[in-house]
């Protein structure tokens, strides 16, 4: 995967609220980017798609092993996750973690997480299922500067890097960006981290 | 004088570990002699998308105590859509108090602080006062039943539960030694793998699994 011959693979999980916030034109720019660097880029709109609860079922454990029972549009995020060279999720910041709609798309990459168990990093966490490791971009947002916030999504996005056991980088943006703001943060992001 | 309380079971599923701990802690606040209610998020609409139940039951409530799984290392996504249905009724509504119990299958506490703090910050957020809240581990134990019934393995848990009762009463917030006894192992980490493990194999061996390992979407370059 990501080779001379094969391009390299996105997954850009958009966990905005609805069409048009920032998250929406954050994920929006940041797919267009990485398009025009030369990746291929498969995008999951949150507030369009159909997307149920995980029901902890545990299908994905033992009945369809790897693969969720639900068929909805969140039935394909583990596949795009797993076949992805970066994982980017983008979201709002709410009290500090993903707000309850992108939580919900976030917690359909369960079949991606093996059920039995092992100690990683001197702490007790599920083995994976694939020995593929998608490099993982999380980009908050949150409408002004709240160091608080910002400092329990970035841990939060630690939390989640450490559990798929992923190099990461968390970004938080701030505040009302006018298109060219966005626009040379994304690039700035693009050009200096993802590429 | 303590407020009535209610306590919100918010769990993705029915029969939920969160609505054992939430049954325990309600009865151990009307055995101290505090008003309180249980309410199951899942069974009560929040599986459905509907949240009203949640908020209509904050009426006549002066306290709200939310019972929440950890899932991928915040409250499960029915947790935080209860947050937010609250969030959005406590504009213009009197400030309650607030606590949080974050409980996860891991043993480690280092994997509810997050989630806790988000609970905290939701109270912040809001203009609720936060009252303390509780991290438990390794409550995959529980199996959803009643939380006497699970026996040695969830002692440290309902000695945590009958203090943090206690305090309500005396309205006072949770208290340290809740803290710390919620957050006590039962067993071993390695035993707790190990059992853990092993239970997940007989579970497999049980539903007839064909390939625990499978891998449906590997790329060419992890297959063969």
């Amino acid at each position: 995967m990501g080779d001379d011959t094969c391009p390299r693979r996105a997954f850009v999980l958009n966990g905005s609220d609805s069409p048009g916030d920032m998250p929406d034109r954050i994920s929006a720019g940041l797919a267009c980017y990485l398009l025009d660097c030369g990746w291929y880029v498969d995008r999951m709109d949150v507030p369009t798609a159909r997307i149920g609860m995980c029901r902890v079922c545990n299908a994905c454990a033992f009945k369809t092993p790897g693969e969720c029972a639900l068929r909805d549009d969140g039935h394909d995020i583990p596949r795009l996750m797993a076949q992805s060279d970066l994982f980017a999720f983008v979201s709002a910041i709410r009290f500090g973690g993903y707000p309850a709609a992108a939580k919900r798309a976030f917690e359909r990459t369960l079949p991606n997480v093996h059920p039995l168990f092992m100690v990683y990093r001197g702490e007790m966490h599920h083995r994976l299922r694939y020995a593929h490791r998608p490099f993982m971009l999380f980009v908050g947002w949150q409408p002004f500067p709240d160091a608080e916030a910002r400092r329990l999504y970035t841990r939060l996005t630690e939390r989640n890097a450490i559990n798929f056991q992923a190099d990461h980088r968390t970004v938080v943006l701030e505040g009302d960006l006018a298109p060219e703001a966005l626009d040379r943060e994304l690039a700035e992001l693009v050009r200096g981290w993802v590429q | 004088m303590s407020e009535p309380v209610l306590v919100a079971a918010a769990s993705n599923h029915r029969r939920s570990n969160s609505a054992a701990i939430g049954r325990y802690l309600a009865d151990a606040l009307v055995t101290a002699g505090v008003r309180a209610q249980i309410l199951d998020v899942a069974e009560s609409g929040g599986l459905q998308d509907d949240f009203r139940p949640a908020v209509e039951a904050l009426t006549g409530h002066g306290h709200v105590v939310l019972v929440a799984s950890l899932y991928h290392d915040a409250i499960n996504a029915v947790a935080t859509a209860t947050l937010e249905a609250w969030a959005d009724a406590a504009r213009g509504d009197s400030p309650r108090l607030f606590s949080a119990i974050v409980h996860s299958g891991y043993p480690e506490p280092v994997h509810t602080e997050v989630a806790l703090a988000i609970c905290r910050r939701f109270a912040s957020d809001v203009g609720w006062a936060w009252r303390g809240g509780l991290t438990a581990g390794a409550t995959s134990a529980i199996g959803g039943k009643d939380l006497r019934a699970v026996g040695p393995l969830a002692r440290h848990l309902r000695r945590a539960l009958d203090l943090m009762a206690a305090a309500f009463a005396r309205g006072e917030p949770v208290p340290e030694a809740a803290v710390r006894t919620a957050v006590r192992a039962a067993m071993p980490r390695w035993l707790y793998i190990a059992v853990g493990n092993w239970m997940m194999r007989r579970e497999a061996r049980r539903l007839g699994t064909v390939d625990l390992d499978r891998r449906p979407y590997a790329s060419h370059d992890e297959v063969g």
